[in-house]
């Protein structure tokens, strides 16, 4: 146990240790490259200061806001199409094309027809996050064996216990691809949203410390992103596991 | 296992030695190239949409034995101090807040001439500006104190228009938190679609604005801060030490440069053109250049800094007394400097 740890961080340390080192030995200058030393004592100082909740919990309600939208419409959509062969095919050409936009090309269009506030911000991330969680799900029930959906339909079932028996237990490792994808995605487009037109969060304070050359803070941000959309994944891997333990017991 | 950890360890150093070596080599070769046949190249980042001093200096002929050579443009001045400290270009220009803040957090730079700024001596026509404050024409914006809850957006925070914009609302006995300012692009296409209250753009971009109608100015921040050298022109302090002929040179050509240009107002103009289009600027914008407003020699004074260290210590962000404008400028390179 203790030496799948060790092996797991080696890279991670190593990583930490040249990171260090650059800055330390002046191969890269320390004023823009901040060690992680330096790093770690901004973010104890953004934690007590209560600046950085500030902007994390900000960031932290549109990044869930959005995925949560994206969660409500597109589950139900990626049945719908998954399920219903005439809606897909009308809808397949529009979806496709779309998600080769990326959000944040759409970001002008968004602000005109929402202004800017937090709206234009949340779609911004909806559109983002909506893609891996649609494309999933229509995938999840395509993949159900055709086999086990005859079977119960000899048997007698109907539509709908077809679909609470049949398609959604199996369906479900492929949501949960979905829904990892799209949570991460939705912090990474989140950044950039906030970036622009923001006066608050942490994609507003990369930018403003950037700009105001507090430069270890502005790593500090980093980290915090980045830990944030690690929490995350591993949140949802594990309510995964739960999941699917719940569903072998049936 | 254990091997493969021991090859992980030595793939790694091999590579951090591989990276070193080549940056070490890098930087070899660039001085060979300086001390080759006596031509120093200065490298530089400048965006199409401005003109510098030396460029103008280098087209009049100015420059003996410097080269100048545009690595591309860029982003604003924070980017512009970036480069310049970590030595990827040689010098650079940038508002005097961000050269400040940046030489404070340890980046070795210092300003030695006036790139521009808002003397009305070496301005064309009207008075001088860098940004103005512009509303829609039918706007109930009038003073200071309609701006209470409105959106500004500006191109860059902890910059100059920050800081003009915090001025202008203190004088106003008001501050930052009585209004919004955002960092947005496109000034023209968000004020006209009325997404934000005031914008604040800069140089050419006023001109075609004001051109397409329907705005009107708020202040300008000749109207905020007078008669400021509102930029530097800055090197690093290795660059400066290594090479101070190299230096003085430069800047006694890129003052001689401004100078002629205050006095030939239009061939300065087709020439700020010519350099404009050389660098893939926009056509429409080349003709709206004014003028450096740089002071006579380009040099630099005390209250061009001091402003923006006063603002600094308001802020919290030094102590009153610890940096003074010597610390961010010197003039001693300006042969025309009679301290």
């Amino acid at each position: 146990m203790l030496y799948k740890y060790f092996k797991k961080s080696i890279a991670l340390f190593t990583f930490l240790i040249i990171w260090e080192l650059l800055p330390a030995s002046g191969i890269i200058s320390k004023t823009f490259l901040s060690p992680p030393s330096e790093v770690f004592q901004a973010l104890v100082k953004l934690i007590i200061s209560g600046e950085l909740w500030i902007h994390t919990s900000i960031s932290l309600q549109r990044a869930f806001t959005g995925f949560a939208l994206a969660v409500i419409t597109m589950i139900p959509l990626g049945f719908l199409m998954g399920w219903y062969r005439a809606f897909e095919e009308i809808s397949d050409g529009l979806i496709q094309a779309m998600r080769q936009v990326s959000s944040l090309s759409l970001f002008p269009v968004f602000l005109l027809f929402f202004g800017i506030g937090e709206i234009s911000k949340i779609a911004v991330i909806f559109w983002g996050a909506q893609w891996p969680l649609l494309l999933n799900t229509i995938n999840g029930v395509k993949s159900v064996d055709l086999l086990l959906i005859k079977s119960a339909r000899s048997m007698g079932s109907n539509d709908i216990s077809i679909f609470r028996k049949v398609i959604l237990p199996s369906s479900i490792p492929s949501l949960f691809i979905g829904l990892r994808l799209s949570a991460t995605h939705s912090i990474l487009v989140l950044v950039a949203a906030e970036m622009i037109g923001a006066t608050s969060g942490l994609g507003y304070s990369i930018k403003n410390w950037e700009f105001n050359f507090m430069i270890p803070e502005m790593y500090a941000a980093i980290v915090v992103l980045a830990v944030l959309g690690l929490i995350t994944n591993y949140s949802l891997v594990w309510i995964e596991k739960k999941t699917v333990k719940w569903k072998e017991e049936i | 296992m254990k091997n493969k950890i021991k090859i992980l360890v030595a793939v790694i150093v091999i590579a951090i030695i591989a990276v070193a070596g080549c940056l070490n080599d890098e930087k070899s070769s660039k001085n060979d190239n300086k001390t080759k046949e006596n031509v120093v190249t200065i490298r530089y980042l400048s965006s199409s949409a401005v003109v510098e001093p030396y460029e103008f200096a280098s087209e009049l002929g100015y420059l003996k034995g410097i080269n100048i050579s545009r690595l591309g443009s860029n982003t604003g001045g924070p980017e512009d101090i970036m480069s310049v400290a970590t030595g990827s270009s040689d010098v650079g220009h940038s508002a005097w807040v961000s050269i400040i803040n940046a030489k404070v957090r340890g980046a070795e730079i210092k300003a030695i001439a006036g790139p521009m700024g808002n003397s009305p001596e070496s301005w064309y026509e009207g008075t001088p500006y860098l940004s103005k404050w512009l509303v829609l024409e039918n706007s109930s914006i009038r003073s200071a104190k309609d701006l209470k809850g409105k959106k500004i957006a500006v191109h860059t925070l902890g910059a100059h228009a920050e800081y003009v914009t915090r001025e202008y609302l203190s004088k106003n006995n008001m501050s930052k938190d009585d209004v919004e300012l955002l960092v947005m692009p496109r000034h023209e296409e968000i004020l006209r679609q009325g997404l934000v209250d005031v914008v604040a753009p800069v140089g050419a971009q006023i001109d075609k604005m004001e051109a397409g109608g329907e705005v009107r100015v708020l202040f300008t921040d000749y109207d905020i801060i007078g008669n400021q050298t509102h930029c530097g022109m800055f090197m690093s302090e290795k660059f400066i030490k290594e090479n101070p002929e190299v230096v003085r040179h430069f800047v006694e050509a890129s003052a001689k440069a401004a100078d002629w240009a205050k006095d030939h107002p239009e061939e300065a103009q087709e020439l700020a053109a010519k350099i404009m289009m050389a660098k893939g600027g926009n056509p429409e914008m080349a003709k709206y250049w004014k003028g450096f407003g740089v002071r006579e020699h380009a040099l630099l004074l005390d209250s061009d800094v001091q402003f923006w260290i006063d603002w600094l210590v308001k802020d919290g962000r030094m102590n009153e007394g610890q940096y003074k404008p010597s610390d961010f400028y010197t003039n001693e390179f300006n042969p025309f400097f009679k301290g």
